[in-house]
């Protein structure tokens, strides 16, 4: 007997945990009633960890060894923009790793970025089996819904590492619907915009009682809640260097306490007209602390903001075309992520939409809703109890056009079933720098298509395939995702051998590759390397090693 | 056998379905043999901090006379696997309400599971049958006149049953056999769903392939061996950066299969590139 599934919101900002229990979805609380977690770590100088509350308020004290944020890094490639720009903000060392991945480097050690989700990871797992009183091994994730094969594989590997098995990865707009739509009998279309700390993402979807099927997914993965804060901050330096001539740009550690002061003052702004905050910064050549009296108005924030909520309008143009649907035609609208608190987004988003939100959704806990109860759902059809077990299956006569008859008695019960999309197209690089595109972006998961490849030389032993990802037909313009080798090819005169290659993309989004010999029909080998992922050696080496102990 | 006297038990029986739950306090295990007896007992929830004998006897002895219960060891810290003869084990306090819903939960987890797959798996066989030879409305089990709110009623239904979340309990390879069913119902649904897909398949007219095997080398774009052997040295003059050289072939490869529109869009596609 396993204890409970639990689902888990791994957001960027802040994690949430939640359990389905009496048939009731609970958002965990800790010790202290506290429900939402930071996604913040510190590593003290003894090597052990803290995390949430307490590691967030080490951020402004020791910002080399407090990681925050540590999701905008998951399953990038070291050379990934992202990184690049991660480098530049973040006050902790991003390093690369021998495998071309980013490392953290603190206090003399390296840590991936997934070894860091995971000590995340582990502390919610102990908030839940101290609610739970039983041992959590189960779990169902989510992850933003344009998060690719990589950074999907990451965030698995980040729950193996919490000793979590991750029976699902779930895309987080599908669980806000699951959460909102579950049990309720809608039949209805619907839009998720998400706005959370570090990601947005638009999807649409079409609820049919307690089938869930998404229309279609976009996102941006660098566009979130501390764009806010960061256009804050720049406020709060502008004006410190108009009134003592001193940028604080150039002040260490400054940009990390500015950084929570200009989070205090967004979120003041989402309840009151004016904010304020002092400002207290040594200034060479002054004596003590210049103090900055620093006063901002909920106008003067819209208009230093307003490009921001923008630049999501242009992501949801693109999910709207993709469903074939105008932004009217949606018929309800669900907020989620804690930026849809600012005013200024649902103000615009509503304009946008022509519809007012949802308002009994929290848009801080409805995505770990979601996660667990689809996690309880899959337990139910894992484990059917006694009364919502297999009905007796009935199975008419196929041969024939069939006519309305009912198919089968099918296992309905009352748990629904997520039927989600996948958010990039997938291709390989061709002669002459082009993509041939295997599987479409916005194609329902779980999907599988095959290509043929043929050998190109005589006796060749191995057949090497960049995998991409992307919209674009030049290579180029494509994001490695990673490179499939077939290898141990049998010998033969060139084109004589015929490889059919299946690309599956499961129903977590992730990618399977299985090939075979057509005139043997033997199975080929194949190995996927992806950029940015680890590699499975890597995994069981870490797997072998426990995370640095928790201090509590 | 080990007799634990009546002071020693704090033993909690809980007969969680029907006279609901909780009952508390010292128990002999003589009474308990007498109550199971007349009524069905579901679950036995030991507290570790049992003195003599220890929680694993007392538990062990107590088998024999509730040989349906569900052992619950209730402990002040989580613990992984209480083992033999405990099915469970559960932290105490937590708040009521998942108390009670975890030891419901054991004491589901510890009757012989009823579970037959036989039923889906004769299912998933049944409709696997000449499954590329099925139309898409056969696939779907509805009329060619269907309406797209049958068209979708049916895949919901069938989604419901043949999903691969639907099946995690099965084994792999029905669970493969069920995937390859699902793909087909997919691909059935989106194509009936279409106005347009729907009216093309109707009229014979294969909608735009979705998986098949694409050309690799410029030559298996061709079935023409002279088209072929040009398409073989356009490739490699491409290769080899001779793009003018390329564009030769490629139109005298086209003049020899002047159908083909593999050939004329790659034609294309290279005259236009930078």
């Amino acid at each position: 007997m396993s204890g409970r599934i639990v689902g888990i919101d791994l957001g960027t900002s802040n994690t949430v945990v939640c359990a389905v229990v009496d048939g009731e979805a609970i958002v965990i609380p800790d010790n202290e009633g506290q429900k939402i977690q930071p996604s913040v770590v510190s590593f003290l100088p003894d090597g052990r960890t803290i995390v949430g509350r307490q590691a967030k308020s080490r951020m402004a004290i020791d910002p080399l060894n407090t990681i925050y944020s540590a999701k905008r890094l998951i399953g990038r490639p070291f050379y990934a923009p992202e990184i690049n720009l991660a480098i530049s903000k973040y006050a902790y060392q991003i390093v690369r790793g021998s495998d071309d991945n980013p490392k953290i480097f603190l206090r003399g050690r390296h840590y991936s970025i997934e070894e860091v989700q995971a000590i995340v990871l582990r502390h919610v797992k102990k908030i839940a089996e101290n609610y739970l009183g039983e041992p959590v091994t189960r779990a169902v994730i989510t992850v933003p819904a344009n998060f690719n094969e990589a950074q999907r594989d990451a965030t698995k590997t980040a729950g193996q590492l919490a000793g979590l098995e991750v029976l699902r990865i779930l895309n987080e707009p599908t669980a806000a619907a699951l959460a909102y739509g579950y049990d309720q009998q809608y039949r209805e279309r619907i839009a998720v915009y998400d706005l959370g700390g570090g990601t947005f993402d638009i999807t649409i979807l079409e609820l049919r009682d307690n089938v869930f099927e998404v229309l279609a997914t976009a996102g941006d993965t660098f566009l979130g809640g501390d764009d806010f804060d960061h256009r804050v901050a720049q406020l709060i330096v502008d004006s410190f260097k108009t009134e003592f001539g001193y940028d604080m740009n150039s002040a260490p550690g400054a940009m990390q306490r500015l950084k929570a002061v200009a989070e205090r003052v967004k979120t003041t702004l989402s309840d009151q007209p004016v904010a304020s905050a002092m400002v207290k910064q040594m200034v060479p050549g002054h004596n003590g602390p210049s103090t900055l009296d620093f006063q901002l108005t909920r106008e003067r924030f819209d208009q230093a903001c307003m490009d921001i909520v923008q630049q999501t309008f242009v992501v949801c143009d693109e999910a709207l075309k993709l469903a074939g649907l105008t932004s009217a035609e949606v018929e309800r609208l669900v907020l989620v992520g804690g930026s849809t608190r600012i005013p200024l987004v649902r103000e615009m988003v509503e304009n946008y939409f022509f519809k007012q939100p949802l308002i009994n959704v929290n848009p801080d806990e409805v995505v770990a809703v979601g996660a667990a109860i689809y996690g309880f759902g899959l337990e139910e059809s894992y484990e059917p109890s006694e009364d919502s077990g297999y009905a007796p299956l009935t199975s008419g006569d196929y041969s024939r056009v069939s006519g309305t008859q009912s198919h089968a008695s099918a296992p309905q019960g009352r748990a629904p079933l997520l039927i989600d999309v996948t958010p990039h197209a997938l291709g390989v690089a061709t002669v002459g720098g082009y993509v041939d595109v295997i599987i479409s972006r916005n194609a329902s998961i779980p999907t599988r298509m095959t290509r043929s490849f043929a050998t190109s030389v005589d006796n060749q032993e191995v057949v090497r395939l960049n995998i991409l990802e992307g919209e674009s037909r030049v290579a180029a313009e494509n994001r490695l995702l990673g490179e499939l080798v077939l290898f141990d090819i049998r010998p033969a005169k060139r084109g004589e051998v015929r490889i059919d290659v299946s690309f599956e993309i499961n129903a977590d989004g992730m990618l399977n590759v299985t090939a075979r010999d057509t005139v043997t029909n033997q199975i080929q080998q194949t190995r996927l390397s992806l950029a940015g992922g680890l590699s499975a050696a890597q995994v069981s080496e870490m797997m072998q090693h426990d995370l640095p102990a928790s201090a509590f | 056998m080990v007799a634990p006297s009546p002071q020693m038990i704090e033993a909690v029986i809980a007969p969680l379905l029907g006279a609901g739950f909780a009952a508390s306090g010292a128990v002999d295990p003589r009474e308990i043999k007498a109550f199971s007896a007349g009524a069905r007992v579901d679950a036995l929830l030991v507290t570790e901090n049992f003195p003599r004998p220890s929680p694993a006897q007392l538990a062990t002895a107590l088998r024999g006379a509730l040989p349906n219960a569900a052992m619950i060891l209730v402990t002040r810290e989580v613990v992984a696997a209480p083992g033999d003869p405990f099915h469970g084990a559960l932290k105490f306090p937590v708040p009521d309400k998942v108390f009670v819903s975890s030891v419901a939960r054991l004491i589901r987890a510890a009757r012989p599971s009823s579970t037959d797959f036989r039923g889906v798996q004769a299912d998933i066989e049944v409709m696997s049958l000449r499954l590329d030879d099925k139309s898409h409305y056969e696939i779907l089990g509805v009329a060619p006149d269907a309406s797209i709110d049958d068209v979708t009623a049916a895949y919901d239904r069938l989604s419901l049953a043949y999903h691969p979340d639907r099946l995690r309990a099965l084994d792999e390879a029905s669970r493969e056999k069920a995937l390859a069913l699902y793909l087909r119902i997919g691909a059935a649904y989106r194509v009936l769903r279409s106005p347009n897909d729907r009216m093309r398949y109707d009229a014979g007219v294969e909608a735009p392939p979705t998986s098949e095997a694409g050309p690799q080398t410029y030559a298996d774009m061709s079935r023409v061996p002279t088209a072929r052997k040009y398409l073989d040295l356009a490739q490699k003059a491409e290769i080899a950066g001779n793009r003018a050289m390329a564009l030769a072939h490629l139109r005298f490869a086209a003049t020899q299969d002047p159908d083909n529109q593999l050939v004329q869009r790659k034609l294309d596609e290279l005259a236009a590139a930078p």
